[in-house]
């Protein structure tokens, strides 16, 4: 993927970290990686560093929510990447995809038992993690095209006069309607689990 | 409808308190609990305000947002916010089915004043993703406490009839079985 004004490549494999706060960063195996949070006229911080997590961690307060994967320059425009949480936890780093399989794989070992209804509920919850997780990831969206017009139409001032100052437009009805929407999604996986048979 | 909520959620502490299968259960139980209010029961609050009586509505003021900047190597780098209103007492009790506009138009704009000012807010995405992480820990404990050995199914060549695969590169191979038995490419 080139972009010939900035005279930049970006090879494939790509990944792209979604921060809290709708910022995220672009990071490329050629050791090309942006944070792109659109500051007015200047749009770019170019880091120059094939795995970034470390620096990005650095940024407070912001976190690494999930991050996307593309093989191929042209994945990039999907609308639906592949994308996985960002754990950094104790249960390692694939632990929504593992959780995943675990369920499916709970849901088949129930079907060889006969015992269809549980094994359904068990593949109902593996599925459910998959739409939170995809859930999260569309209000993340949400947040960085907010940021990235907000900025760009120059609605936003930094508060330098010392006061904050909130904005109701388009953008905040779509946030919330995407915050509402994941919302529902963790309350059926939380319902789900509550009436799981154990 | 609430009742019913409430009476699940108490099942649930129930049996991490009394199963011991539950090796997890002092780390879940504060996320369950209700004062002071943990992430999985905080999410549940906001989720039934919401859907049942605000809609989209996540503050006093309606629909609305700010930016802060967050410090790094690289300098200031803006980023947004999306507050969730704090008052969790007021949020209780709309749950319980309090009216939405309490108090008179100084009080409510003392309120939009107060929530204005505050230095720290809780953000929607923050909110969903820690509530999530709380939620894989609570399915993954409930998953080990089945003791049911997950199970996959490999399919092999011999098991497809006809498949259509799609490259990550976006191209498209269709592939049917041959009188051999084996997969042949069309």
């Amino acid at each position: 993927m080139n972009i010939p004004d900035w005279d930049l490549t970006f090879e494939p494999p790509i990944t792209v970290f979604n921060l809290s706060g709708g910022v995220s960063c672009l990071s490329s195996s050629n050791g090309t990686c942006w944070i792109m949070s659109p500051i007015r006229g200047t749009f770019w911080t170019q880091l120059n560093r094939s795995s970034p997590e470390e620096d990005l961690e650095l940024i407070t307060p912001l976190r690494i929510l999930t991050k996307c994967h593309y093989d191929h320059a042209q994945e990039i425009h999907d609308s639906l990447p592949r994308t996985t949480l960002h754990i950094s936890s104790r249960q390692g780093a694939d632990f929504d995809t593992q959780q995943v399989h675990r369920w499916f794989g709970l849901s088949t070992a129930y079907a060889i038992q006969k015992a269809n209804t549980t094994g359904l509920r068990a593949e109902r919850i593996g599925k459910q993690i998959l739409f939170c997780r995809d859930s999260l990831y569309t209000l993340s969206r949400s947040y960085m095209h907010s940021l990235a017009n907000n900025i760009g139409e120059g609605n936003i001032s930094h508060g330098e006069d010392g006061e904050i100052h909130f904005i109701s437009n388009k953008y905040a009805l779509d946030i919330g309607y995407r915050t509402q929407s994941c919302l529902n999604e963790l309350y059926a996986l939380r319902g789900l689990s509550f009436i799981f048979p154990i | 409808m609430y009742l019913k909520k409430i009476e699940k959620i108490s099942k649930m502490i129930k049996l991490l308190q009394s199963d011991d299968r539950f090796s997890l259960a002092p780390i879940i139980l504060p996320m369950l609990a209700d004062d002071p209010i943990g992430p999985i029961r905080l999410m549940s609050l906001y989720r039934n305000v919401f859907f049942h009586y605000v809609g989209t509505k996540n503050n006093p003021m309606g629909q609305a947002f700010c930016f802060r900047d967050a410090s790094s190597n690289f300098g200031r780098i803006p980023y947004l916010i999306y507050p969730l209103y704090d008052d969790i007492t007021r949020l209780r009790s709309i749950e319980r089915g309090a009216p939405l506009d309490e108090g008179t138009r100084e009080e409510q704009r003392d309120e939009v004043k107060r929530f204005m000012q505050l230095t720290h807010y809780t953000d929607a995405m923050d909110l969903c993703y820690d509530s999530f992480m709380c939620l894989l820990t609570l399915s993954a404990e409930i998953e080990r406490c089945t003791r049911v050995d997950s199970r996959t199914i490999v399919l092999t060549d011999a098991d497809i009839l006809e498949a259509t695969i799609q490259h990550s590169d976006g191209t498209a191979a269709h592939f049917v079985k041959g009188e051999d038995g084996k997969l042949v490419q069309k």
